[in-house]
């Protein structure tokens, strides 16, 4: 039993060494340089630019600094940003939490729409429903979120003025200006109406993937024996539906979500430039554009880290609905 | 020995609509089961004997499937004037079914408990506490040994013989009139199937529950069941006691099916089959069904499909009776 969860522990660090050694060397191998986006400037000299390259300990050869950068890591070190000058953790760290805030938010979306989509399609197949559902879910996996996000900003942000166009909280909200009785709902929803759209774009391609494994998953389970032998005991539709092959038909789901993790940070990337919304996909953005990598290496290590997690996580929950799986030695 | 009737099924019709046309898994099945009876219902894979089990637990899924019948009562309760909600009452209660397959028809991710304590909460009304004692006497009546330990065990955690006993538990649990087993030892290994037969057996006579025992193997009829149903494509060509049926077969598949088990003392090397195979369901051949096959065919058997014939409670679907039985 532990030696299993050992064993796993070792294989994710060696993930993340991997990782690490790819990213390192794209970033190594992709043109320009740390020190390109001062070529242009006519106020920085060849001179000016040598010293600074020394300074941040680019004189030396890649592998070298690929070595101090993982043995500063290990330590917890993740290196200062060549633009401002902090600690890359800081840097992450502050934007970190509404990356996370935005991805939860748009976890629970994509769950709480996809699943009774799927469920719904499956026990009505062929439906108006089970068709609308499979176009929905074309539309939502192929539309470009950057285009969906703009269409969103124009109809509700601009043409009916319901939502904010971005940013993540009103800078002059203030809940004590409201009344002790209303003030937790008033709080909720000032943070709701700035995360629902921004969460509802991230959300969309997961809705439609979800809703259609969803659907096949549960279209696989319903045909099962023991379902029948439900059914043949008694047991209710709704019942047999809800507990018998729900729990059935989830197992497959939840390493699919676990398998997504990437794609909400990659996702998150693009929302959240359109959105303004402060966290690390935006962070990211303005640090590939910066050439500062030693934020790039940051952000791509600490995305790593959780989405290995995540899937441990998916990998828990396999065992928890599926108690075969515990067998397997 | 004629007992009260407890399920009389008339005419039963299960059709199923394919894109190449409609199958007519039962057509016209005439069944009458007496309680505390075992009656075995005999023929080759697809001759409508499932079809037939899951139109009386009327859990055919329709669409594709349509169900009808001039009559399917149970206990005097027509089976198909319920809704819904009152069938699910009956089903598991009044009528159970075992499968075929005892290593899927129980679900893998419940214990044997949640999913037996499950089934005594819905038909007795129980509390957890009662219902829990009900489930470990449930598996104690099926003979499963350290019942509450097994309790706590999810289905792949037993062989494929306990398994089907848990099956057995859940189906006997509340003490259902009628059992239906479909196939129920055809997955298990012989010493195990012998098990299984006597426990059908022991059920029976202990809880007074009729059993309708469907199978393609006429020697587990002979050894525990009282009358037997022979079917050939969607019909029932032959319906006697076991002794009757045995003795003297009526029908010509059933002296076909008859011939062809093997005997431990024959002489001969091979064994006898029938010749042909079963009819595509979609194209039925004309006039008697088993007349593409049948030894003993004659013409009217080509053009005319033949009633049941009957006389002291045998019945034979073959013109070949049709002076010596009443129609």
């Amino acid at each position: 039993m532990g030696n299993r969860y050992l064993r796993r522990l070792a294989t994710l660090f060696f993930s993340l060494f991997v990782i690490s050694l790819l990213s390192f060397a794209l970033i190594e191998f992709s043109p320009g340089g740390a020190m390109a986006r001062y070529v242009e400037n006519p106020n920085i000299s060849q001179a000016d630019r040598t010293r600074m390259a020394e300074r941040f300990g680019l004189d030396r050869p890649a592998p070298l600094r690929y070595f101090i950068w993982l043995r500063n890591t290990v330590q917890g070190d993740l290196g200062t940003s060549f633009m401002t000058g902090r600690p890359v953790l800081t840097e992450i760290l502050e934007r970190l939490p509404a990356t996370l805030k935005l991805m939860t938010f748009s976890f629970f979306i994509s769950i709480i729409v996809a699943i009774p989509i799927g469920i719904y399609s499956a026990t009505h197949r062929h439906s108006l429903f089970d068709h609308l559902a499979a176009t929905g879910s074309f539309l939502g996996l192929s539309l470009p979120s950057f285009w969906f996000g703009l269409l969103m900003i124009y109809i509700f942000a601009i043409w009916l003025n319901w939502l904010p166009s971005g940013g993540m909280i009103t800078p002059w909200f203030d809940p004590s200006a409201y009344p002790l009785l209303i003030r937790p709902f008033v709080i909720f929803w000032e943070h709701t109406r700035y995360l629902l759209m921004p969460a509802i774009v991230l959300s969309l391609s997961n809705i439609g993937s979800w809703s259609r494994y969803m659907r096949s998953s549960m279209l696989d389970v319903i045909s099962q024996n023991y379902i029948q032998t439900a059914r043949a005991n008694g047991v209710p539709e709704r019942k047999v539906v809800y507990k018998h092959a729900l729990r059935n038909a989830l197992t497959p789901l939840v390493t699919l979500m676990g398998l997504d993790l990437p794609g909400f940070f990659a996702g998150a990337v693009v929302t959240e430039q359109i959105f303004a919304w402060p966290g690390m996909g935006r962070l990211f953005i303005s640090a590939a554009g910066n050439r500062d990598y030693q934020v790039l290496m940051g952000i791509i290590m600490i995305t790593a880290v959780l989405v290995l997690l995540g899937n441990l996580l998916a990998d828990l929950m396999y065992r928890f609905l599926d108690p075969r799986v515990n067998y397997e030695g | 020995m004629l007992a009260e009737i407890l399920l009389e099924l008339r005419n039963l019709k299960t059709k199923f609509k394919t894109y190449d046309g409609e199958v007519k898994a039962a057509d016209g099945i005439d069944l009458t089961v007496h309680k505390k009876e075992i009656l075995g219902i005999v023929g080759e894979s697809g001759c409508g004997k499932s079809a037939t089990a899951l139109s009386i637990m009327r859990l055919i899924p329709s669409p594709p499937g349509e169900v009808h019948a001039d009559k399917m009562e149970l206990n005097g309760v027509e089976l198909q004037s319920l809704t819904e909600k009152q069938l699910s009452k009956v089903r598991g209660s009044e009528i159970s079914m075992i499968f075929q397959e005892p290593s899927s028809a129980l679900n893998p991710a419940f214990t044997i408990g949640e999913q037996l304590i499950e089934v005594l909460i819905l038909h007795q009304k129980l509390d957890r506490g009662a219902a829990h004692r009900q489930a470990i006497k449930a598996l104690n009546l099926v003979q499963i040994p350290a019942a509450t330990q097994r309790l706590a065990d999810y289905p792949h955690q037993l062989s494929g013989g306990m398994r089907q006993r848990v099956m057995l538990a859940m189906a006997c649990a509340c003490m259902p009139s009628l059992l239906i087993a479909d196939e129920p030892t055809t997955a298990l290994d012989v010493t195990v199937q012998a098990q299984i037969l006597e426990l059908l057996c022991q059920l029976q006579s202990e809880l007074n529950i009729a059993i309708m025992l469907i199978t393609h193997d006429l020697s587990l009829v002979a050894e525990i069941a009282q009358r037997v149903a022979v079917m050939y494509a969607g019909v029932v060509v032959e319906n006697a006691s076991v002794r009757n049926l045995f003795a003297k077969p009526r029908h010509p598949y059933t002296q076909g099916l008859l011939a062809s088990l093997p005997l431990l003392n024959a002489e001969r090397e091979r064994l006898n089959v029938i010749p042909g195979g079963v009819p595509n369901m979609l194209n039925l051949p004309k006039g008697c069904r088993f007349h593409p096959r049948c030894p003993h065919c004659w013409q009217i058997c080509r053009q005319q499909e033949p009633p049941l014939f009957s006389q002291n409670g045998s019945e034979v679907r073959c013109w070949l009776f049709a002076r010596e039985m009443n129609k």
